[in-house]
């Protein structure tokens, strides 16, 4: 896959007599149709990293490039769009008026097919009259993610997208994530929301501090080598006897007959299986043990904060 | 530089100023009657409405461009903008044009309004309109130019206070020289010698007595002016792109 972003130790300092390191040595790659998501606590660098590669603030130090040219020279910009967080729209304009402003600003020519063509994309051609005061957050975004598609962006920033978005707002926002994945447009998403990313992200970048403390694949991440057996007996008894009989295990008693346990060595499946049918039992599951994002993201930070507490003592 | 003009024609305070302007001319055209003699009524009603032309010209200038920049940074539509293949350069200029033409559409208008009143009163078509239009335009473009760098500061009372001072200073640029060589200690002598070639000189746009004298403005004097006037907006612009460039949105 075609790499259409790569940051090589990008770092932002500010202050001029007391120096701040805002992102400290920050790499990323995104490829051509990849979702990648920026997970960090408030004050992690995320929106700054953003900035930086959009050229909307210098970077201290480290190199930059995309689609093949460097950050931050216009040529670096074609084919990116930007989505900021909060941004206030000008209420004085209908939807399309909105859309069409900004294709004249792109210089694009023949607009009036192509801003129909987007604004039915993100299902907001019906709407197009609207003013974009009397729209709501997620009409405003799905407007925005039109002007963006009308300069053919192939890469998308987005900062807090899902921020102050009603249920509703965030499976359609989701929605189209993955309908522009589809279209092989990548996207970098900077976000808190760490259950909605998991569902649409395909790497996860986790900042804390100003620097990165994991950037994986999603998939490798949330995979553990635990894995969770159920398995039901004749009778409460005899579950509560199996149970017994192996103190070492944490298990729990799901229903009188039904007992779950996690077993943490995969090595350990085939015994396990053979001694549950030797006791007269039935499996009924054995899956693999996967992590929520959100839990990932709590461990990881509790983690990292211990090993710089550690550090520091 | 479209788009620029008619957000700043939407502004109220446009508007407001417009009104006020309108009311002010009327006024003063009713001092004219205290005064003797048609003559100098007439020049009375020039004299005051140039002057509060100039005045609100100043003020249009200063309100618009102190904010037209700080409020797309502050609502982040800037960000859309930047996030164009286009140099930030660009987006400095088409604001300055802009806001310029906002400027000197307003300007028009009170001119416009003015020459109207003393053809109604006196049946008198003004024959310098089109001399006070030209030096109007230049001297508001640098008051424009300037404003606009000065609102890349962090604080508008800064640019207020920046582009306040330095059309005062700007406006007395003779006296500033003056005191260049009156100056007995060196250091002064030579720090007011370096603002006054640093301020821009707004004594060059100044026509305004020889618009009331009825005296004849020279092609050579014009043209000083008008490169006189283009070289400080290079300047300007120069240093407004390059202070924008390395603006940390």
């Amino acid at each position: 896959m075609t790499e259409l972003l790569v940051a090589e130790e990008i770092s932002k300092i500010v202050g001029w007599l007391k120096k701040e390191t805002i992102v400290d040595h920050v790499s990323i790659n995104l490829h051509e149709g990849e979702i990648m998501g920026l997970l960090g606590p408030n004050g992690a660098g995320k929106t700054t990293t953003m900035k930086m590669l959009l050229g909307l603030t210098s970077i201290s130090s480290g190199t930059a490039r995309m689609f093949g040219a460097p950050v931050p020279t216009p040529a670096s910009r074609v084919g990116v769009g930007f989505l900021p967080e909060a941004i206030q729209h000008p209420d004085h304009l209908s939807v399309y008026e909105y859309v069409r402003f900004h294709a004249r600003l792109s210089g694009i020519n023949d607009s009036i097919a192509k801003i129909e063509e987007h604004l039915r994309q993100v299902d907001m051609w019906e709407y197009r009259d609207r003013l974009l005061k009397e729209c709501s957050k997620g009409m405003r975004q799905r407007a925005d993610v039109a002007r963006i598609l009308l300069r053919q962006a192939r890469l998308i920033f987005l900062d807090e997208p899902f921020s102050g978005l009603d249920p509703c707002g965030q499976v359609m926002l989701k929605e189209l994530l993955m309908s522009l994945k589809k279209q092989n447009i990548s996207i970098l998403v900077n976000s808190h929301a760490a259950g909605i990313l998991a569902d649409v992200c395909d790497r996860v970048c986790v900042m804390n501090k100003g620097k990165i403390v994991v950037n994986e694949p999603l998939e490798k991440l949330l995979k553990t080598s635990q894995t969770r057996v159920v398995a039901s007996f004749a009778d409460s008894a005899a579950a509560t006897a199996f149970a017994a009989a192996r103190p070492g295990l944490s298990g729990k008693q799901k229903e009188p007959a039904v007992f779950e346990f996690i077993l943490d060595d995969r090595n350990g499946l085939n015994e396990m299986a053979g001694a549950i049918i030797a006791a007269g039992g039935r499996l009924i599951e054995m899956t693999p043990v996967m992590l929520t994002l959100d839990q990932l993201f709590v461990k990881t930070l509790s983690i990292r904060n211990d090993e710089m507490a550690g550090g520091l003592s | 530089m479209w788009d620029t003009f008619l957000d700043v024609a939407r502004h109220k305070m446009l508007t407001v100023h417009l009104v006020f302007v309108c009311i002010a001319l009327g006024l003063f055209n009713l001092f004219g009657h205290f005064s003797t003699t048609p003559s100098l009524e007439y020049r009375m009603i020039q004299d005051v409405g140039l002057s509060i032309i100039s005045l609100f010209g100043f003020l249009i200038a200063l309100f618009i461009g102190s904010t037209t920049l700080r409020d797309e940074i502050q609502r982040k539509t800037i960000y859309a903008i930047f996030t164009l293949p286009m140099g930030r350069w660009e987006l400095y200029t088409g604001k300055f044009l802009g806001t310029l033409l906002a400027a000197v559409v307003n300007m028009l208008i009170m001119l416009g309004i003015l020459t109207l009143l003393l053809y109604i009163k006196f049946g008198l078509i003004w024959s310098g309109f089109q001399w006070v239009a030209l030096f109007m335009i230049l001297e508001f473009a640098i008051m424009t130019g300037m404003v606009l760098l000065f609102s890349l500061t962090d604080s508008l009372i800064v640019c207020f206070s920046l582009s306040i001072f330095c059309v005062l200073l700007g406006s007395m640029a003779e006296h500033v020289q003056h005191l260049a060589f009156e100056a007995d200690i060196p250091l002064l002598s030579y720090l007011t010698d370096v603002v006054y070639w640093v301020i821009p000189n707004f004594g060059y746009f100044n026509i305004k007595y020889k618009i009331l004298k009825d005296l004849t403005i020279s092609p050579s004097f014009a043209m000083w002016a008008v490169g006189y006037a283009c070289c400080y907006l290079f300047f300007l612009l120069v240093a407004g792109s390059w202070a924008l460039k390395k603006k940390d949105l």
